[in-house]
């Protein structure tokens, strides 16, 4: 129990990994650096003190309209959407019990993004039809993948096999709803599906904010059940669990997340695969460290989109080319690794 | 090795108060059921053993006790009430499972996954007392395994593992643990080294204790009631020493075999006749010169 100190008040007790909560209030520290950086960083620089001066509302007005209207609603709906990313990353890879066990690698975001683009290219529906799509298309792929892979209950590596099997296939319904539209529907199609934060402002904000609330707390709650539902089903059925309903609920929570980002950014990669592995990496803590991979993937993501806007500039790069080019490379090395272990 | 209850009392074989019964119980996955309509009384303190062939049941009748499966037919009782009436935490504070395939949460400590076991006693406001602490340290000491505390579970031998796996459900704290095949993974002298670590359970500290095992011969040692299934059904059960025979070896196994006594420990021990067509002959090689 040395990694452990206990919280006691009364009767109440809470346990805490310190080690996790180090790393916590570190990514925090880290957060808002990083979000200083976006705000203050671009073509047109604003120093940090400017910064914090728009930020308590006593900015010039050129800092005003360069800082408070065009940076900050992208820099926080990068900051909500990575840690949106982080936690249904989080929550699937430990429901699957392994790495590869993502949103984005087992199906949920291609569903997600099939829900969006036929809202956007078959519906013809505006910002908001997009977003309704993408949270239905993941909820339906989820369901249906569930069910697929549903046989008294479902077996977590079949969950993988079966997401992976299906978003494949979506991947296709994908493309081909894409050239079956019209040129300059499927160009507009084409940039939303690479994930991408360029125009995002405060209406994602209000819509993802109470999302990744409701997300960290549930996660927090639902900790030391998550932890044990990383047993076998045996194990955790004899300890007083019911594995079934700890795997339901946290899919269900985790498309929510996954699909919500889905709607506000289109579908970022990487950030849900590799946020809960870098979290566990530097917390050593066992179990989903879903608070910890949230933080981790906003931090991520801020720092990813600002490379996007500012490294290729006169050019801005959609955030989800650089994050695919990173994922990629990064799901190349953990596929070669579960191999060797045997696992996938 | 003393068999404390009495022999073939009412339908379930027991005296009717044995904090774990069987009654008319059918178990199966889907249609078929693999147990049907069996009787068991589980001795109080006892440390009964079931063996039986392969598919004769042994592991889904484990199951059903421990509340894995739900019966088709019949019930469990455990404290004369049915056992799916409880809540899921409440059985599991007063009946623990050793299962026989496991998995461990990646990267775990030995300490944190023993301190897992306290699981049913917690809730979301009360995650740790000094009580869940003193039950961890309890565990790792009777199962030995204190001086692992601080290490990564992957790291250790099966055996050890095997162990921490026991710390784990000890942690529990539950008057009656089953056990599914603790042994199958491991050699010869770990298999031999948890089971007295089984009986030292049973008679220091109180445990009723559920086993399923393969070896015929550990079972016989060890088991104060044995249980021989075949088909889903009992076919005898009670004191090793009375009940192995070549006859019943013969029904449950489908073996010939002859039965003298353990040089060891004077339990009945199955040596298995040579078989007429498979029989081992020295090879003309092999003849001493």
């Amino acid at each position: 129990m040395t990694a452990v100190s206990v919280l006691a008040v009364g009767g109440w007790s809470v346990r805490v990994h310190r080690r996790a909560a180090l790393v916590g209030g570190a990514l925090v520290v880290a957060l808002a650096g990083a979000v200083l950086a976006s705000l203050s960083l671009g073509a047109h620089p604003v120093a940090v003190s400017d910064v914090l001066a728009v930020l308590v509302g006593r900015g010039s007005a050129v800092d005003e309209l360069l800082v408070g209207t065009l940076r900050l609603p992208r820099v926080l709906t990068a900051a909500l959407v990575g840690a949106t990313l982080g936690l249904a990353g989080a929550l699937f890879q430990s429901v699957t019990r392994n790495p590869l066990g993502s949103p984005d690698v087992i199906g949920f975001d291609a569903g997600a993004s099939t829900g969006a683009l036929v809202a956007m290219l078959v519906l013809h529906g505006g910002v908001l039809a997009t977003s309704v799509g993408a949270v239905v298309g993941g909820a339906l792929t989820a369901a249906i993948i569930f069910g697929l892979s549903s046989r008294g209950g479902v077996a977590p590596l079949r969950l993988v096999l079966v997401g992976i099997g299906g978003g494949a296939i979506l991947l296709a319904v994908n493309s081909t709803l894409i050239v079956r539209a019209q040129l300059y529907d499927a160009q507009s199609a084409s940039v939303w599906l690479v994930g991408n934060l360029a125009g995002r402002g405060w209406p994602e904000v209000a819509m993802l904010a109470p999302l990744v609330a409701v997300g960290l707390v549930a996660a927090a709650v639902l900790g030391p059940a998550l932890t044990l539902g990383e047993f076998a089903d045996d194990r955790s059925a004899s300890l007083g669990l019911h594995p079934g309903r700890v795997r339901l609920g946290t899919i269900v929570l985790g498309v929510l997340l996954a699909s919500g980002a889905v709607a506000v950014a289109g579908p970022i990669q990487f950030i849900a695969l590799a946020a809960p592995q870098v979290a566990r990496r530097l917390t050593g803590a066992t179990g989903p460290n879903a608070v910890v991979a949230g933080l981790t993937g906003a931090v991520l993501l801020v720092i990813t989109d600002l490379a996007a806007r500012e490294a290729f500039q006169p050019r801005q790069l959609p955030v989800g080319v650089l994050t695919g080019l990173v994922g990629g490379a990064y799901l190349a090395w953990l596929l070669g690794r579960e191999w060797r272990r045997g696992r996938a | 090795m003393i068999d404390t209850e009495g022999t073939g009392v009412g339908i379930t074989g027991g005296t009717g108060s044995e904090r774990l019964r069987a009654e008319g119980v059918s178990l199966g996955y889907g249609d078929a059921p693999i147990v049907d309509r069996l009787d068991l009384a589980v001795p109080d303190g006892s440390f009964t053993v079931i063996v039986g062939a392969n598919g004769s049941g042994k592991s889904t009748l484990l199951r059903g006790l421990a509340r894995l499966i739900e019966p088709s037919a019949g019930e469990v009782l455990l404290d004369d009430r049915r056992i799916h009436d409880y809540a899921s935490k409440e059985v599991a504070r007063r009946l623990g499972l050793l299962p026989q395939t496991q998995t461990a949460p990646d990267a775990i400590g030995v300490a944190d996954l023993v301190a897992r076991g306290r699981y049913p006693h917690q809730s979301i406001l009360r995650q740790w007392s000094p009580a869940d602490a003193a039950a961890v340290a309890r565990a790792l000491e009777l199962t030995d395994t204190a001086d692992l505390a601080d290490r990564a579970f992957d790291e250790l031998s099966g055996g050890q593992r095997q162990r921490v796996w026991l710390a784990m459900s000890l942690a529990q704290q539950t008057d009656i643990l089953l056990l599914d095949e603790p042994t199958t993974f491991l050699d010869i002298a770990h298999q031999i080294d948890v089971l007295d670590l089984c009986a030292r359970l049973r008679l220091e500290s109180g445990y009723t204790l559920v086993a399923v095992l393969h070896d015929l011969n550990l079972a016989a040692r060890y088991a104060t009631h044995l249980v021989a299934m075949k088909d889903g059904a009992i076919v005898a059960q009670g004191d090793p020493l009375a009940i192995i025979t070549p006859d019943l070896v013969e029904e449950v196994f489908g073996l010939a075999c002859t039965v003298i006594p353990d040089p060891e420990s004077g339990t009945p021990l199955v040596v298995p006749r040579r078989s007429p067509h498979h029989g081992i002959r020295p090879r003309e090689g092999d003849t001493p010169q």
